[in-house]
């Protein structure tokens, strides 16, 4: 589609669910008044917490929320890639697993043991990104995903031109905002434990203009210096239980949060071996 | 949706009703009946979300980031999963909260338990009686109704904010605390948006007692929290029309959950037996003399009086309860004066639970933690789990009154009675 002749033609987006809280539909849900005139583009044929519709014609935008756990994900995935022509990662579980992904640092048959009487009945396996199966074209990361940057990319996929992709921390845009650096600042684990140097911005720094640290929530920045960031941690006196933990809240299975995480891990065993042993 | 009909020699005529996926709903479920005449054949309504097992791998983490992790749980209640958890691990490590952070910690909550009615109703419940698929046409053809959505959905999510960070997944809520706490001036700004949406709240009210609503009658088993002095939110005593009442820490004594093989939720079950309900619904039969006095008009208005058996005015309830949350957040705000506080305290190893009112019902989490501040176990049971096995009651009961209508007509009022429960298939598969 060419930039001419969109401007009477709307863009057709499916909105699909994977594994997730559905919380990345429902902030769609959310900017739907408000940015009436940015989502007017978009004609959504296919989204189903918002409108009782089967799925019964093309789509040229496919938004992925959620991660993939199942088998039967796989093939519908790749479903649905043939069918769009730009498909988005929707949100921290769709571009890294998300919260869900913590299980894949522990052993599956445990964690379903715990959850269900019967794991059997359940059709489940670890929990991978989207880009794992399909590729992924543009990513709207953070959980939930931001809304400025929503906006910016339907914009810009509307006018066929390559959305705006972050490569800086978070750190820069805190910086700019003039926050107090919780890092330096603060003390005690939750309050200081700051993820911001090695994440990647577009949130417009949301937590730390709470006073909340960065929890790595959007995933590693291009180029994370993650070494430093684990001896930063470590000389602020936090635990490797800690820094585990930080590293693997959001965006664990991203390569660069794993070896945040492995700083500790590799050396000692999770918890719950430690237990058995 | 498929119409298949089977006319056999000597057998009645068969109705399937079949749908894949609920539209409208928060998370994946889909419904399917054989109805002959007036009896039900085959029923299944099947939860087919994908489980995320945080039972499971929540052991292993620490105490201070679980009600983070399990606001993840919901993207519309996060506020609820956190508060629970919270409540459940500050018991278990014998942690206070102040005075302060528990009634700011009720306000965000009634401020969460507005905007998910508001949105229940407007974009979720509505559009079935409006005629649309969606609210998208409300928009144009019905703007006064929008606008007042609009309004009203504003107000209450610039509350949410105000405290929690953001209106969605807060991040302002810690263990023990809260990482600021906003001013008196921006409490009584905000205050000032709420007045001016009581109108809107009324309205709506009447809005939704004008819809046409199906007259049904199914008398139910309703759960919820009982308040001594105000209407209960994050906490009170754990009572049923059935007899029970009990504190929150005898929830495992009655409630038992069981695993079925055509669904990822499990299924609640009152005394091992009973199906129950959970919602506004059930939180207005039990607490209606604890609504503020404009809840209580507004109510004897359009002619809603407890108890109330027609599980479809779930969705009234809910209106009214956006009135009463309103004024409890007018009146709290009036009186509060917020103090800058430093908590500090240190955890011991221990176990707990604790029960809230979410959105959508009755919510338990509960949680072992060791002397190190590890979870070593986890047990989560939410309001769609414990309201799942009452939607199969209700649709047992519903289907042989509506078995002489077409099969797209049986369908829309099946999908309009889970609907009206405002079932959450995210939080009840966990
Ligand atoms: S990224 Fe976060 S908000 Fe979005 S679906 Fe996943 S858990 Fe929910
Ligand atoms: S508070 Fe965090 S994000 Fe902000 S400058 Fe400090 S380390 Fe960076
Ligand atoms: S500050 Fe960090 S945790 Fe917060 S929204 Fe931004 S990336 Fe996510």
């Amino acid at each position: 589609m060419t930039a001419n002749s969109n401007s009477n033609q709307k863009v057709k987006a499916a909105v699909f669910k994977f594994t997730c809280c559905a919380g990345c539909q429902f902030a769609l849900l959310h900017f739907f008044d408000q940015q009436v005139e940015t989502l007017e583009l978009l004609d959504f044929v296919y989204f189903k917490m918002a409108r009782r519709k089967e799925l019964d014609e093309p789509y040229e935008l496919a938004f992925i929320e959620g991660g993939v756990s199942a088998p039967e994900h796989i093939e519908q995935l790749k479903a649905i890639r043939k069918q769009a022509k730009t498909l988005v990662a929707f949100g921290a579980c769709a571009a890294h697993g998300g919260v869900p992904a913590i299980k894949d640092w522990q052993t599956e048959i445990d964690v379903e043991e715990r959850a269900y009487p019967d794991p059997l009945l359940v059709s489940s396996m670890k929990v991978s990104p989207v880009d794992e199966f399909v590729k992924v074209d543009h990513y709207l990361r953070g959980c939930p995903i931001d809304e400025v940057e929503f906006m910016e990319m339907i914009r810009s996929i509307a006018a066929d031109k390559r959305p705006y992709v972050r490569e800086h921390p978070v750190c820069l845009e805190c910086k700019l905002k003039n926050n107090i650096c919780i890092l330096l600042m603060r003390e005690g684990v939750q309050e200081s434990m700051c993820l911001g140097p090695v994440t990647r911005g577009g949130c417009r720094v949301v937590c730390t203009s709470n006073m909340r640290a960065c929890f790595g929530c959007r995933g590693p920045m291009s180029n994370p210096n993650i070494a430093e960031m684990v001896r930063t941690f470590k000389g602020k006196g936090f635990s490797g239980k800690d820094i585990e933990m930080r590293f693997t809240e959001y965006a664990g299975l991203s390569a660069e949060f794993r070896e945040g995480a492995r700083a500790y891990y590799e050396r000692k065993a999770p918890y719950y071996k430690r237990k058995a042993a | 949706m498929k119409e298949k009909r089977r006319i056999t020699s000597g057998k009645p005529l068969e109705k399937q009703i079949k749908v894949d996926y609920l539209a409208r709903t928060e998370g994946e479920a889909g419904v399917y009946a054989l109805v002959s005449d007036s009896e039900v054949k085959e029923l299944k309504f099947n939860i087919w979300e994908p489980a995320r097992f945080f039972e499971g791998f929540l052991v292993g983490r620490m105490y201070y980031e679980v009600h983070d992790l399990v606001s993840r749980i919901c993207g519309i209640c996060p506020i609820s999963h956190m508060t629970t958890a919270l409540r459940a691990l500050e018991k278990a490590t014998g942690v206070m909260i102040s005075e302060q952070t528990r009634i700011v910690r009720h306000i965000l909550a009634q401020s969460q338990i507005a905007s998910s009615h508001i949105i229940h109703l407007y974009m979720l419940a509505a559009p079935d009686y409006m005629g649309y698929d969606s609210i998208i046409p409300v928009i144009s053809e019905h703007p006064d109704i929008f606008k007042r959505y609009y309004r009203m959905k504003t107000a209450v999510n610039k509350l949410s904010t105000l405290i929690g960070g953001r209106a969605l997944h807060t991040m302002s809520v810690l263990f023990g605390k809260f990482t600021r706490v906003p001013s008196r001036k921006s409490f009584l700004e905000v205050a000032d948006d709420l007045k001016a949406i009581k109108d809107d709240a009324l309205e709506t009210v009447r809005f939704v007692s004008r819809l046409p609503i199906p007259e049904f009658y199914s008398e139910n088993i309703y759960v919820s929290l009982k308040g001594k002095d105000f209407y209960p939110i994050n906490e009170g005593r754990l009572a049923s029309t059935s007899g029970l009442d009990v504190s929150e820490d005898e929830y495992r004594a009655h409630f038992t959950e069981q695993q079925l093989p055509y669904t990822n939720s499990k299924y609640s079950a009152l005394n091992g037996k009973d199906s129950f309900m959970v919602g506004a619904l059930a939180r207005i039969n039990q607490n209606f003399d604890l609504l503020s006095d404009d809840a209580k008009a507004i109510a004897a208005e359009v002619g809603f009086s407890v108890p109330n058996h027609n599980p479809y005015l779930n969705n009234l309830a809910q209106a009214i309860e956006i009135v009463n949350g309103i004024d409890d957040c007018i009146n709290l705000i009036d009186a509060f004066y917020p103090q800058k506080e430093e908590p500090a305290f240190s955890i011991r190893e221990g176990e707990g639970g604790a029960i809230t009112e979410a959105p959508r019902g009755l919510l338990y989490h509960s949680y072992r933690v060791s002397k190190d501040g590890v979870i070593e176990k986890a047990d989560i049971v939410t309001p769609t789990a414990h309201n799942a096995s009452n939607v199969e009651k209700d649709l047992n009961l519903l289907l042989p009154t509506i078995s002489h209508l077409g099969v797209e007509e049986i369908t829309m009022r099946c999908e309009e009675l889970i609907r009206a429960y405002d079932p959450c298939f995210s939080c009840s598969v966990h």
